[in-house]
């Protein structure tokens, strides 16, 4: 009887792992350096605006930490999106390659690194890729598309359609 | 003989209309003309104004003053030159010019009015002759930020935005670049062997 409630045990814990890597769930180490890169990013536009369009910061702080708040959770968001999907893809391609190596008797081993190494690719191409997108609507958008708009509109629209196209465009498979 | 006396009542009205015309030029009469050189007038930034005096009389224009009210203190602060200046006498058919530097302290609409000259048309006049100069009218002073907006030069600020931004697209391209060659490497390398 304890044995086969063990071995229950056992199976409910691999079909948590299993869970935990198919999931969109992060880890608490994943969510912070998401949010951390998100705000990162979130807040480098603040440089743009103070100079170039001049809104000084002591007078649109509330309005610069506002949206900043926003278009981190959009940001952080579209990097979880991003990065779920590529695992999957990159998983797959490093299948042959892990397969090969030394550790191939102990398959666990084995399927662990692969998972490692798929979570930090997958993890670090989001970031550069939605960092990259991110940036480049809002420049498209502050400079071309809003660029006869008030200071505090153009950065209102601009960084809301930079970070919503964002989220959207992760959205996809 | 109609044409001869047709012909004298000409030359009679061109001698009388010489005579007047030299008349009426024969003391000083000061024109004055006020510009602003700048191509855009701009709060907190230098602001040039020229003002020419021309004596387009036969005579010097004597003891003669030029005052502009125009830009007082609550609104503008003098940068270089005076709102008074003063020339003991101008000679005939010659101008002088006087320039002054102001600041405009607050941005919004502004009217621009005349200068007033005085001066005696002659050295025998007693009399104080007034004139006024060329008015610009109502212009609109902008505010800094608009100006920098629109004109300044931001290639500095430009260059600084790309070295702040840069980190977060290239770190995480050069980690996912490092390890995607790493496995691409070792996968070439088994292939081969």
């Amino acid at each position: 009887m304890s044995t086969k409630s063990s071995k229950q045990k056992n199976l409910t814990k691999e079909e948590e792992s299993l869970l935990q890597d198919y999931s969109r769930d992060l880890s608490t180490k994943s969510s912070a350096l998401f949010y951390g890169n998100a705000a990162i990013i979130s807040a480098v536009p603040i440089w743009l605006y103070w100079k170039i369009h001049q809104m000084e910061p002591a007078n649109n702080y509330i309005y610069f930490l506002l949206v900043t708040v926003v278009t981190t959770y959009l940001i952080s968001f579209a990097y979880k999106n991003v990065k779920f999907v590529l695992k999957h893809k990159i998983f797959q391609n490093l299948y042959n390659v892990v397969q090969d190596e030394k550790d191939k008797k102990n398959e666990d081993r084995s399927l662990r690194k692969k998972n490692e190494i798929a979570e930090y690719e997958a993890t670090t191409y989001s970031i550069f890729y939605n960092n990259s997108l991110f940036l480049f609507i809002l420049l498209v958008a502050s400079f071309v598309i809003f660029k006869n708009f008030t200071p505090l509109f153009n950065y209102f629209l601009s960084m809301s359609i930079a970070s919503g196209l964002l989220a959207l465009f992760s959205t996809s498979k | 003989m109609k044409c001869v006396i047709f012909l004298l009542c000409a030359l009679l009205a061109n001698v009388v209309y010489s005579e007047t015309v030299v008349d009426e030029l024969e003391d000083a009469k000061l024109l004055v003309a006020k510009n602003v050189l700048n191509n855009y007038i701009v709060e907190g930034l230098n602001l040039t104004i020229k003002y020419t005096v021309h004596n387009i009389g036969s005579s010097p224009a004597l003891n003669v003053k030029l005052q502009d009210e125009n830009f007082p203190a609550e609104y503008f602060e003098y940068a270089s030159g005076f709102s008074v200046a003063q020339w003991a006498r101008i000679p005939p058919k010659s101008n002088v010019d006087h320039v002054v530097i102001v600041s405009p302290k607050m941005p919004g609409m502004f009217n621009l009015t005349s200068a007033v000259v005085t001066y005696l048309p002659s050295e025998k006049a007693s009399k104080v002759q007034t004139g006024y100069s060329t008015e610009l009218g109502e212009v609109y002073i902008q505010r800094l930020s608009d100006y920098n907006r629109r004109y300044a030069s931001q290639t500095l600020n430009w260059i600084l935005f790309i070295i702040i931004a840069s980190p977060s697209i290239l770190i995480p391209f050069f980690l996912w670049k490092s390890s995607t060659n790493k496995y691409q490497k070792s996968k070439k390398a088994k292939k081969s062997n």
